[in-house]
């Protein structure tokens, strides 16, 4: 983080865009299961 | 095997190292340029398919096609580290260069494609879910394990992972195997070993320092070009006979005819060259080969509805 450790600076950078890549990996699998539901439900499946 | 890794470790650190992995290198592990054909020859199946499939279902079937694909790349990078370290072509990689740990990249790619089967079970079907797990476990456990290191015949055999998706996208929208998707199978499956005999004639010496034994390394160049013209024969009519189930229309008969027969010119171009012209020509027209033939289905497919208005 500091001038003395610049490696630091970058480790922090990479590890935050690992974890925005994560969540929005997460979000889109939450809304891609809920379209299938939806996509079920309309389609008449299930019990 | 104890020499290659011997070798490797000797060449590069594989060692995890600071700063870490950007998310361009989770990219790479799944090996995007393999993924890109992998999803078109699965659209390919979806739209020749005969039925309906619910447009977000289809993204679902191709979506689940790549992850698995791309779990299977990852999954073969965590174990071809020590030979990606040797040669030119792949020392670059994440893993290689020490920029994702082993294990990350190994559980990485498992979840890739357990994910991929359990998405394509729970949405689509079953059979569409256990050909994409078969396909999978074929790639990882047959190909990568059992044949890579082991017979020239590796990518032969292999190439069948690759040739699935048409069968599994075929599988999603109809419920069963195909035998028009069996024929696209087929297609894929002789379209490999050219292909990638192509690349391994003028990277001959990589995959040598490497200890891998692709054809060239262990029959020698003469012999592999001419199992490569054999190969590119037995594509000619293959290549043809969608039009004969019934999925390609006179375009296409075509279309294949003259794309496979320059395969063959390009094949015997190679036999008769000294050099690794010919060798590279015909591993970048390999590519557009196969991209084109898939791609006078798809349009001929598309184009149907407009051309039954106009007659």
């Amino acid at each position: 983080m500091n001038a003395a450790d610049p490696l630091s600076d970058e480790r922090r950078r990479r590890r935050r865009g690992r974890n925005l890549a994560l969540f929005f990996a997460l979000l889109a699998f939450v809304v891609l299961v809920y379209a299938i539901t939806i996509v079920k439900i309309g389609a008449g499946y299930g019990p | 095997m104890t020499d290659i890794a011997t070798a490797a470790t000797e060449t590069r650190p594989l060692a995890y190292t600071e700063p870490g992995a950007c998310v361009h290198d989770y990219i790479e592990l799944l090996k995007p340029r393999v993924m890109s054909l992998v999803v078109f020859s699965g659209l390919i199946g979806l739209v020749v398919a005969p039925g309906h499939i619910h447009p977000l279902l289809g993204f679902v079937t191709i979506l689940c096609i790549a992850l698995s694909a791309g779990g299977c790349g990852a999954v073969n990078m965590w174990y071809d580290r020590d030979i990606d370290a040797v040669m030119t072509r792949t020392r670059n990689r994440p893993l290689p260069q020490g920029r994702i740990e082993p294990g990350t990249a190994l559980e990485f790619g498992g979840a890739l494609i357990f994910a991929a089967v359990v998405l394509m079970w729970l949405a689509v079907n079953a059979l569409a879910a256990t050909l994409l797990a078969f396909a999978a476990a074929f790639y990882v456990f047959v190909y990568t394990m059992g044949l890579k290191r082991r017979t020239p015949q590796n990518i032969v055999i292999g190439g069948a992972a690759g040739a699935f998706p048409p069968i599994i996208a075929w599988a999603a929208v109809t419920g069963q195997v195909g035998v028009p998707s069996i024929l696209l199978f087929f297609i894929i499956f002789f379209w490999t070993p050219p292909h990638f005999w192509a690349l391994a004639l003028y990277r001959n010496e990589d995959y040598r320092r490497a200890g891998v034994p692709m054809m060239p390394v262990v029959k020698g160049e003469r012999r592999t070009k001419i199992e490569m013209l054999v190969y590119t024969l037995i594509l000619f009519p293959l290549s043809l006979s969608p039009y004969f189930v019934g999925i390609g229309g006179p375009a296409y008969l075509i279309g294949a005819a003259l794309l496979s027969g320059f395969f063959i010119f390009c094949a015997v171009a190679v036999l008769r060259d000294t050099t690794q012209r010919a060798a590279k020509r015909m591993f970048a027209y390999s590519i557009f080969y196969l991209t084109l033939l898939l791609t006078l289905l798809l349009a001929e497919h598309l184009a149907q509805p407009f051309l039954g208005m106009l007659i």
